[in-house]
């Protein structure tokens, strides 16, 4: 799950009137629940009591905490990291072959410069090869797949460091 | 219009009919002497031309874009074709030169020197015993979509080739006649990250090669129109047949999104349902019995160990008679 995503989930869930939801797929599990802090209701009076600001404060930026915990929760470490990379993912559901034929060398390996419009793997589905090529230039940080390898629509395939 | 094209055009017209140095100097415009030039000078590339006491014919027609064209009833597909004496592959030709070309844009080859099927690699044949064929096509569709368009393409071609063949559908590439392949279907796209830059439609066709000028070791598995017909092709005929039933079929499904019209043909045609084939994965080789091909374009296989019934999609399986290609 991306973080743009369950960014959304919580903006929707913000704006709707629950009070509480749970979410659960293979790769996150998130469970929200809002608690009655009326914050925005609120307007600041500048004679409010000093005492009343800094209880909107703490308040205020409970809920951030609250926020923000929620984030870490359902967001897996690896994928944190990921943000440094561009990730190229499968258009497709197939096959991965990392060469051209069983005896060639890898179109690319870890480590390896790729130029934009270079090829970096193939995704076979119904004798359809799909030939991937890279959007940008950069360094192959990581080949994610293995040659052979059943492939789901959007996986990570390769991730690479812009240069 | 080069002069070479106007000769293979004119000897194509007259097919089985010689023609005189004088005629097609005549028509040509040149000299006699130009005439009996071009001709040595093709026969030496290998076309498949006789000359006899200045009397010229060809051994079959061959690919010439004069005659496909003429009665070219299509939208787009073919309206730009472009003919190589001599290309690597087509698809790899059209891949290379994937952002000049528009859609519906078809490359031929007179001859491939290193076809992508395994079974047309390294034959050495007259030219234009075969047909080799390219077609671009520049879609905005749903990605899942694509891995149907080979057994779409596998439909309209079985439409330009009934009428001249008993064909069957090897799933999901390839055409057989007789138990032997005789076409094949590789279809190659392009992405850049995740936008798609086109589908390059890939087929080949034997149509008119000799059975000699197969290798030995092909000839239980492959074969081509003329050798189990006996009957000539007109390859310009065929094409131009197929270009039209791939552009409704292809129309079809961009429009409607539904793969059951060609599926259905597929299934009709199958070589494979009702048989027993191994089925080959990484690991295993097991004999199973092909019942159906399911609206996702899988193959239902029922494993004789098991009794268990699966949907083959991946290419981790190939599948092979017990001890023949078919």
């Amino acid at each position: 799950m991306k973080n743009e995503e369950i960014k959304e989930l919580i903006q929707l869930i913000d704006q709707s009137s629950l009070t509480h939801f749970e979410f659960q797929n293979a790769s996150a599990s998130l469970k929200l629940s809002k608690r009655d802090a009326d914050s925005t209701n609120q307007t600041l009076d500048s004679v409010q009591a000093s005492e009343q600001v800094s209880t909107l404060k703490q308040e205020s930026k409970a809920k951030q905490t609250e926020k923000t915990e929620m984030e870490v929760d359902s967001v897996e470490v690896e994928n944190a990291e990921d943000e440094s990379f561009h990730l190229i993912k499968s258009p497709i559901v197939g096959t991965s072959y990392l060469s051209s034929s069983p005896d060639s060398e890898p179109f690319v390996k870890a480590g390896d410069t790729v130029e934009e419009g270079q090829t970096v793997l193939i995704i076979e589905a119904m004798k359809v090869m799909n030939e991937i090529k890279s959007d940008i230039k950069g360094t192959v940080e990581e080949i994610s797949v293995e040659d052979g390898q059943a492939i789901e629509f959007d996986q990570t395939l390769i991730k690479i460091k812009a240069t | 219009m080069t002069i070479e094209e106007r000769l293979i055009h004119l000897l194509n017209v007259s097919y089985p009919k010689t023609l005189t140095s004088l005629e097609l100097a005549d028509e040509l415009d040149l000299e006699e002497s130009s005439v009996d030039n071009l001709t040595a000078d093709l026969k030496d590339r290998n076309y498949p031309i006789t000359s006899h006491k200045q009397k010229h014919r060809l051994a079959y027609p061959v690919v010439s874009l004069l005659d496909i064209k003429k009665g070219l009833e299509t939208t787009f597909i073919g309206e730009t074709l472009h003919l190589h004496s001599t290309l690597r592959s087509t698809n790899a030709y059209a891949k290379e030169n994937l952002s000049k070309h528009r859609e519906g844009t078809v490359i031929l080859a007179q001859e491939q020197t290193s076809g992508k099927g395994r079974l047309g690699r390294n034959w050495s044949s007259p030219m234009g015993g075969s047909i080799s064929m390219s077609v671009i096509v520049k879609p905005r569709i749903d990605f899942a979509k694509i891995p149907l368009l080979t057994q779409l393409t596998a439909a309209s071609l079985v439409k330009a080739l009934e009428s001249i063949a008993d064909v069957k559908i090897k799933w999901p590439n390839d055409i057989i006649l007789n138990r032997k392949k005789i076409a094949g279907i590789l279809i190659e796209s392009e992405f850049r990250g995740d936008s798609l830059s086109g589908i390059i439609i890939g087929i080949g066709i034997n149509t008119n090669l000799n059975k000699h000028n197969m290798p030995d070791s092909f000839r239980d598995k492959a074969s081509s129109v003329k050798a189990e017909t006996h009957t000539v092709v007109d390859p310009n005929a065929l094409i131009q047949s197929f270009l039209i039933h791939f552009e409704n079929d292809y129309l079809a499904y961009m429009t409607t999104g539904d793969p059951s019209p060609f599926l259905s043909l597929c299934t009709e045609y199958s070589a494979l349902i009702g048989k027993d084939y191994w089925v080959t994965g990484k690991d295993h080789k097991r004999k199973a019995t092909v019942k159906t091909i399911d609206s996702f374009g899988r193959l239902v296989v029922t494993y004789h160990d098991t009794n268990v019934t699966e949907a083959i999609n991946s290419s981790a399986f190939s599948i092979r008679g017990a001890d023949s290609y078919i």
